[in-house]
């Protein structure tokens, strides 16, 4: 086991949040290519959160508000268009 | 998931009843596997468990369960009698036999049955049937690693530590709480969030039993079991994988397995992805192999409940 392995377990929980939204419990972002979507929906039965909801088009995006960048959307979907984006830097103490 | 499954989340309804803005930790599978049970159940009343409560209870200001929560701060008991206060009433406000629900669905730890042993025997008594959802996170897991720790020199052993025979007792009862065992059921099942349709099913089912029903459910939990938050639910298809948790339906007194593993990989592949197992001594490795072996072999030969559950 590396040194930087203990480390990361402190990657899942902010020691402290703002209470109106999740903003801060995430490093990244999930984006939606939608070119390759198939609205098949699996990515929002499988958001921990309820963050995904379906738009008008019938495709599938987050809600920044309550998102908490987990990434077990991206791990699900079937056809990989989701990605995540950065979009704070990561403290270095924290390693993915 | 097989391919016909894919679009069946088009099926299930938009509304959301689980609503977002909780504090549960980023990935968690206690949530997913909440949220997915809402969307099997839509109109049933559904209360949060109460051991973690602290953490998936509080929500964003402005912000609560779709549901009532009826009683919180008691046990599955207390939540029953409610329900059957609540039918009572309704029932002499209409003047008939209407009852306001026809079956609860009760979600908690399954901290709850290490701590409270006949917690689950109390509920049983009662003339009110229930769907008895059990999440389980392995938090007792934790307690089992921290014994297996030698102490240092110094300090007094006092207790025991894990060896063999417990190891062997915790993956023996791993598939099916030695209560539930014992209990009488119109229907058990063991199922996991990382295949959602098969869960959605199970839930179905055990509203449709007559009687009781008990629902084991395994949610990977990335804080406690140490692996990324975003391999939640590949955690849980390792599991089944690897038979560490198969996925069975006891209906009727006949044993079917629910998602059939062709090859079982390794238990060790499943263990070594969570950093909580380091402290784990190497030699207990075949042990946790031998039983989970033992078990899967005599689930696939079982065909009669009484069969497995001695
Ligand atoms: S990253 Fe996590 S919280 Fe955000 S939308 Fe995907 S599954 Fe939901
Ligand atoms: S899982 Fe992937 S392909 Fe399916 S709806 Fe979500 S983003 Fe689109
Ligand atoms: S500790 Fe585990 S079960 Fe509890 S909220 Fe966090 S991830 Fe979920």
């Amino acid at each position: 086991m590396k040194k930087d392995d203990i480390i990361s377990f402190g990657s899942t929980i902010p020691i402290a949040t703002r209470f109106d939204t999740n903003e801060d419990w995430r490093f990244e972002r999930p984006v939606w290519n939608q070119e390759k979507c198939i609205q098949c929906g699996v990515c929002f039965l499988s958001c921990p959160d309820g963050a995904i909801h379906e738009n008008d088009e019938g495709y599938y995006e987050a809600d920044l508000q309550y998102c908490k960048g987990c990434g077990v959307c991206i791990q699900q979907c079937w056809t990989g268009c989701i990605t995540l984006e950065p979009t704070v830097e990561r403290p270095p103490w924290l390693i993915k | 998931m097989d391919t016909f499954s894919v679009y069946v989340p088009k099926l299930l309804s938009k509304k959301e009843q689980f609503l977002s803005g909780r504090r549960s930790c980023k990935g968690c599978g206690k949530a997913a596997a909440a949220r997915i049970a809402s969307k099997a159940l839509a109109p049933t009343a559904i209360a949060p468990d109460q051991v973690s409560e602290s953490v998936t209870g509080s929500v964003l200001p402005g912000r609560n369960f779709a549901h009532d929560t009826i009683a919180t701060d008691a046990l599955i008991e207390n939540l029953l009698d409610t329900v059957e206060k609540v039918n009572e009433e309704a029932a002499r406000a209409s003047q008939t036999r209407h009852k306001a629900v026809e079956k609860a669905v009760i979600g908690f730890n399954r901290r709850i049955l290490e701590d409270d042993f006949t917690a689950l025997t109390r509920a049983l008594k009662k003339d009110q049937s229930a769907l008895y959802l059990c999440f389980d996170n392995e938090a007792y897991i934790d307690e089992m690693l921290r014994e297996a720790i030698p102490k240092p020199f110094i300090l007094k052993e006092d207790v025991h530590p894990y060896g063999e025979k417990e190891v062997a007792r915790v993956i023996q009862e791993k598939h099916m709480p030695p209560v539930v065992k014992k209990s009488e059921f119109d229907y058990i099942a063991t199922s996991c969030p990382s295949h959602p349709f098969d869960l959605i099913e199970k839930i179905k089912k055990g509203i449709a039993a007559a009687g009781n029903a008990f629902i084991l459910i395994l949610t990977p939990c990335p804080t406690g079991w140490m692996f990324p938050n975003g391999q939640t639910m590949r955690m849980g298809k390792l599991a089944v994988a690897t038979g560490y948790f198969p996925l069975y339906e006891i209906e009727e007194g006949t044993i079917t397995i629910t998602q059939k593993v062709s090859k079982r990989e390794p238990v060790q592949t499943f263990l070594a992805q969570q950093k909580r197992f380091f402290t784990l001594p190497q030699q207990l490795m075949p042990v946790i192999q031998k039983e989970i072996d033992t078990f899967n072999e005599e689930l696939e030969k079982a065909g009669k409940l009484h069969e497995i559950f001695k």
